[in-house]
């Protein structure tokens, strides 16, 4: 965000900072910390596990007194700005003065920037918030639920064939008169020719119910896989990375575009999270992905790969790879890659140097679904706080894994938050409309800008918001930039 | 039409059976209740098509929108009046209530009642099925859905309660005034299904769709079915005629109504910024193709049903043609973009453009739009309207007979 393009610059007032698209595996809901114009605000999107739907929006007003009004109103990627619906009202929450909330309408399965607009004494500002509204799940029903409908749709075919049989005898009598034999006959032979309509109809819907959820199910959120393999190549060890077709799914699928410079970032982590490795692989076609694989301890590793498309969908490739620890010896070569071998050492890890990293406010507890900051100060060996150099255009990075590895995030100070994404959405002009045309402008824009910043000294205290989706064991590695080198530091963080 | 059985069915072992005359004085039969159960069939009729101008306006639905609670408001009235006519009819029934009532699974009740019990039912068990649909699948993109399908099955459970009600009041009815009024209710009933039909077929009926066959092939499949068993089995001189005025009248009312509720849509993206309900546009002249249902009804009692029912399809098609293909054309023209008219109102999503002053035709991958077929192709597509109204008036005539026999 220090580093913002120019172009982006004169976003300023509407968004500074972005976030994470629901598509972090199992992570879905996307957390911002930045500003709205004169105000700092933390904004929580709770993605809905099926769209069309309504999506919660919590917003919590961090700096700026005399807030007035908060609205917001959900931009969908390719809509451009008339065709925004007029922007929602978002409530005040009882017994918290600086929160507020309220539901949005997510109406496609697509991309979408929330803007939140905060107007007080101030005045007002907007920010941003890039959202993929991805369906997650097909509901089943419970078995309460469907006895007591089949029972009382049971009921109805019953009375529906009585009444048939009725109609076709006795309503026809003048008042008084019996039902005689031909008559019964007449009217057990209409309900059975009703009991035979209702089956045949009852057929038909059930195939209809079936079709309706299989289109359904066809866009259900599933992690695209990655085929992964290990190799050596002019004498260095070589990570290739190849995007299944087959669990690509079409209609997300857009151009790429770079995020901090890189066109992907990619984090491999041993399956007892024992080694992680955070590393840049180049693209050699839309398909294809090849770098260095530094010297990591063998093992099982999974693999997260996180890239964004032009439509502001940020998305994480998933794959595994098993490493023997052979091949020739391949120290990490790009500036920007970092392994770490190594366990958790409690609320502070110490450097070689002296420096220490320590996890502030971790006697608070975590509770899953809830707002939660992971915060951190650097100290070098005398105690002072230590500034950091810039690291991928952000103060720290932290990857978050839980240990079943059913959720996987990267996290930046600004929150769950994909900077390309939200260039992506807020820079997408009428004349974007011929696909690649926006990813061209943006990786000619990005790829050559973003170095010669080292000079630069950021705070060494940064925090990370977040919301845990789930209880568990968590493993967070943070990663900051000291004397031009990568810095990774383990942590354990537990959540109720 | 006599109130005697009609030849060729069995008859009735009146004399060895003490029958009993119902009147107004008992519960089962009275007006008011006959007249609460066609009320609330008009105000389900009259929410649903509110729902649909609320989908084209504000696009935001919830269970608790006003539309939805009009209809099932209308629905509960329906049911619990019917259910208390149920239990007193078989709990403390008068004879002529008791005479005048069919059996149910060991209870006593009219015929109606029972249907429009089993719509309430129907209503009742598509709320928490498309509750769970939403869950499950998300918020309506579509009308047309399984939940959707038992709701629209509840509905029209009440309005064919409602229909069975006045029609055997209508067949049981002494004296010239009780009679009048009867039919009159009975002719009501039939405009409220005419009407929750226009409702059906609103997506092959604007204006723009009535040049083109398939607009006149829809509405001769649906709706002779109707006219012709109103008209057969209906005791007013002109009972199609007075049916379709019903349905004119209330479409209309809405019309005029919705148009002055000031709205605005909610839900992106938005193509067409509305300022107030859409309101629906001035209804079909269906009374002129009823009217020509009525006189052919009139002249050709005792021919064989299937020569009735082909001159009645033939009449039905040629004479609706007539009034709507030029009254279309008016209604295309800036002119009718007027209240009561309300020509040229579209939904907030839709894309404004030249067409909306122009007819369609056929829609394909390559011609957008299109425009009507003309020619051999127009005369084709009007005979098979024709034949189709031919079969529609063949079922009505059968309906209809069983209509006029209906007694309890």
């Amino acid at each position: 965000m220090r580093n913002l393009p120019g172009r982006v610059a004169r976003f300023a007032t509407l968004a500074l900072g972005a976030t994470l698209l629901s598509a972090h595996v199992g992570s879905p809901d996307a957390v911002f910390e930045g500003r709205a114009g004169p105000y700092g605000v933390r904004v929580i999107v709770k993605a809905p596990p099926v769209i069309p739907a309504r999506a919660e929006v919590i917003v919590r007003v961090t700096e700026g007194r005399g807030v007035t009004r908060v609205v917001a109103a959900p931009y969908i990627w390719n809509g451009g700005d008339a065709g925004a619906p007029p922007p929602d009202a978002l409530a005040r929450v009882a017994g918290d003065s600086s929160l507020w909330s309220g539901q949005l309408w997510i109406m496609a399965p697509t991309s979408y920037s929330i803007r939140v607009t905060v107007a007080g004494a101030a005045g007002e500002g907007t920010a941003a918030v890039p959202f993929a509204a991805l369906p997650t799940r097909v509901l089943g029903m419970d078995r309460g639920l469907a006895l007591g409908l089949a029972a009382f749709g049971a009921l109805l075919v019953a009375g529906f064939v009585t009444l048939v049989g009725v109609a076709s005898s006795e309503a026809t009598l003048e008042p008084g008169v019996a039902v005689d034999a031909s008559r019964r006959r007449r009217g057990w032979i209409a309900r059975g020719a009703a009991a035979g309509i209702v089956t045949a109809l009852l057929v038909l819907g059930r195939l209809w119910w079936g079709a309706e959820e299989a289109a359904y199910a066809r866009n259900v959120y599933a992690p695209t896989r990655a085929l992964v393999s290990v190799g050596a190549e002019g004498g260095a060890r070589r990570l290739a990375l190849a995007i299944d077709t087959a669990t690509l799914h079409r209609r997300r699928a857009s151009p790429l575009i770079p995020d901090h410079g890189r066109m992907m970032h990619l984090f491999a982590i041993r399956e007892d999270l024992g080694a992680m490795a955070h590393l840049h692989p180049a693209m050699r076609d839309s398909l294809h992905f090849a770098g260095a694989l530094p010297d990591l301890p063998p093992g099982r590793y999974r693999v997260f790969a996180d890239v964004v498309r032009e439509t502001g969908y940020a998305e994480t490739l998933v794959g595994a790879f098993a490493h023997d620890g052979g091949g020739p010896a391949t120290p990490v070569a790009d500036r920007d890659d970092a392994t770490f071998t190594g366990a958790p050492t409690g609320a502070t890890v110490r450097f070689a140097d002296g420096s220490t990293l320590t996890r502030t406010g971790a006697a608070t507890p975590l509770r899953a679904g809830a707002e939660a900051t992971l915060a951190f100060v650097l100290r070098d060996a005398t105690g002072a706080e230590r500034p950091v150099e810039p690291y991928l255009g952000m103060a720290a990075h932290a990857v978050v894994v839980r240990d079943a590895f059913d959720v996987f995030v990267h996290l930046h100070p600004v929150g769950t938050a994909s900077m390309a994404a939200q260039r992506a959405l807020l820079e997408r002009t009428a004349a974007d409309t011929a696909r690649g045309a926006l990813a061209r402008r943006l990786a000619a824009d990005t790829l050559h800008a973003g170095h010669g910043m080292d000079a630069e000294r950021l705070p060494g205290r940064f925090a990370f918001p977040y919301a845990f989706p789930k209880a568990g064991r968590y493993r967070v590695w943070v990663q900051f930039r000291i004397d031009g080198a990568v810095r990774t530091a383990a942590f354990e963080v537990r959540v109720a | 039409m006599s109130t005697t059985l009609e030849p060729g069915l069995a008859p009735a072992p009146a004399a060895t059976s003490a029958t009993v005359a119902p009147t107004r004085a008992d519960v089962a039969t009275s007006t008011a209740y006959i007249a609460t159960v066609l009320a609330s069939a008009a105000g389900i009729v009259i929410g649903l098509l509110w729902d649909i101008s609320w989908h084209m306006t504000v696009g935001r639905d919830t269970f608790w929108s006003p539309p939805h609670m009009l209809e099932y408001a209308s629905g509960l009235a329906a049911g619990l009046s019917s259910g208390y006519v149920v239990l007193r009819t078989t709990f403390a029934g008068s004879p002529g209530d008791r005479a005048a009532s069919v059996r149910f699974w060991g209870f006593r009740g009219p015929l109606g009642a029972w249907i429009t019990i089993w719509g309430t039912f129907a209503m009742l068990l598509s709320a928490p099925f498309d509750d769970w649909w939403h869950a499950a699948y998300g918020l309506d993109v579509k009308i047309v859905s399984p939940p959707h399908m038992v709701l629209l099955l509840g509905m029209l459970g009440i309005l064919v309660g409602a229909i069975c009600l006045t029609v055997s009041a209508q067949n049981r009815a002494q004296g010239a005034r009780q009679r009048t009024r009867d039919a009159w209710m009975y002719a009501a009933s039939g405009g409220i299904l005419c009407f929750i039909l226009a409702c059906a077929t609103l997506e092959y009926s604007w204006p723009n769709e009535q040049h083109a066959p398939l607009y006149y092939q829809v509405w001769g499949a649906v709706f002779p079915v109707v006219l012709v068993a109103y008209a057969s089995a209906g005791r007013l001189r002109w009972p199609a005629t007075a049916a379709a005025l019903v349905y004119m009248g209330l479409w209309l009312a809405m019309g005029i109504a919705l148009r002055l509720v000031p709205a605005e849509p909610l839900l992106a993206p938005i193509y067409n910024p509305r300022t107030y309900m859409w309101p629906p546009y001035f209804p079909v002249w269906l009374v002129v193709p009823a009217l020509g249902v009525d006189l052919v009804l009139q002249r050709t009692r005792g021919r064989d049903a299937w020569l009735v029912a082909l001159a009645l399809g033939v009449t039905f098609v040629a004479l609706h043609a007539a009034a709507q293909w030029p009254w279309s054309a008016f209604m295309l023209t800036p002119a009718a973009r007027v209240p009561v008219l309300n020509g040229g109102e579209f939904p907030y999503s839709t894309r404004i453009g030249p067409w909306i002053g122009e007819f369609w035709g056929p829609r394909s991958a390559t011609n957008g739009i299109g425009t009507p077929p003309v020619g051999v192709e127009l005369a084709r597509g009007l005979a098979i309207a024709m034949g189709l109204a031919a079969l529609s008036s063949r079922l009505g005539l059968a309906w209809g007979r069983w209509m006029a026999q209906v007694r309890r």
